[in-house]
């Protein structure tokens, strides 16, 4: 059976809309939840059957904002993902290997400028990190939907052929805004990902981070390749 | 053996919503979302039908056909509005017949 893993669900400030979101996760067939801070808020402790897993977003617009955040917050949260503002900042996130998610603005405007080309995919292709499409960027009305479309098709793309691994996620900020995995997987339909890769986007991939990670995490490791036994 | 032309599909779908929706107000809804995702041409290739709804358990069935099913699932998810109501359709189970799926969604309605 496959274990669905949303990696974004943004902490809402109350408590219990919270666990409400949880609880909607596990009824909708996830078996782990990323809840995402934007700053160093506290992540709320949910007892839940399903995985919470701690995520911090970092908003960057300089160089030297992104490296103190790292050095600052990477042994606190067991996912850290980078939504860069200007190209320099996606250029750093993309080489750093503290870095997990690379994300790019929701504004289609921001995103002509700042996006994952063929650089940056060249960059993150060396290191570890991944890249996220966000289900509500795909589905927003409020913004142009197609223009967005057009450059996460292409984001695709070039993460393809750097073989950087690709995350699915909600991206949800409330329990409405929340949808079951198959759902997510196939309005991917839309940019001509098949459903397989898409799956693939939902379950193995956001896996693999926080095997990763939490070993990092862990007292027993030393660095890559070598843990205390 | 005689074989059906047309293959469908049953989908068992909850709807979230903070007020209530009628049955007309739900498909329109679905229809439009379809329409403005895949055109004129992809509504009449899904060709959806509202089998039956609940507006007090706030779950229904729609039909569809069997190569529009992934379309039809996109659509549905990316409803946000209806009538000014924010909600949320979820497609709980998908099924060949609609006895199957009566049976397979039995313990949860």
């Amino acid at each position: 059976m496959n274990k669905y893993i949303d990696l974004h669900l943004k902490q809402p400030i109350d408590v219990f809309e919270a666990k409400q979101m949880v609880d909607l996760a596990e009824i909708l067939g996830y078996s782990g939840v990323a809840l995402a801070v934007d700053n160093n808020s506290k992540i709320f402790k949910i007892e839940s059957k399903i995985d919470i897993i701690t995520r911090l977003n970092l908003s960057c617009t300089t160089q030297k904002q992104l490296l103190d955040s790292l050095n600052k917050y990477r042994k606190k949260f067991e996912i850290i993902s980078v939504q860069s503002l200007t190209k320099e900042v996606a250029r750093q996130a993309a080489k750093d290997h503290r870095v997990d998610i690379l994300t790019f603005p929701r504004d289609p405007l921001l995103r002509k400028n700042v996006w994952l080309d063929y650089r940056v995919a060249s960059l993150a292709g060396d290191s570890t990190c991944s890249y996220e499409i966000n289900f509500f960027d795909l589905i927003n009305k409020k913004i142009l939907a197609n223009s967005v479309l057009n450059i996460i098709k292409k984001e695709v793309l070039n993460a393809k052929k750097r073989k950087i691994p690709i995350i699915l996620a909600s991206g949800a900020s409330e329990a409405l805004e929340m949808r079951e995995p198959k759902a997510l997987t196939s309005i991917l339909n839309l940019i001509d990902v098949s459903e397989e890769e898409a799956k693939k986007m939902i379950t193995i991939n956001p896996a693999n981070i926080i095997k990763l990670n939490r070993m990092k995490l862990s007292s027993k490791f030393v660095q890559p390749g070598v843990r205390r036994v | 053996m005689p074989v059906r032309n047309i293959r469908r599909r049953y989908l068992r779908f909850n709807v979230y919503s903070k007020n209530e929706l009628n049955g007309i107000n739900v498909y329109e809804g679905i229809k439009t979302s379809i329409k403005e995702l895949y055109g004129l041409k992809g509504l009449i290739k899904a060709d959806p039908k509202l089998i039956e709804y609940d507006p007090l358990k706030k779950s229904g069935i729609l039909r569809c056909t069997h190569n529009e099913l992934i379309n039809t699932r996109a659509a549905i998810a990316s409803i946000t509005k209806i009538q000014d109501c924010e909600l949320a359709i979820h497609v709980l189970k998908v099924s060949g017949t609609i006895k199957a799926l009566k049976r397979k969604t039995s313990s949860d309605f």
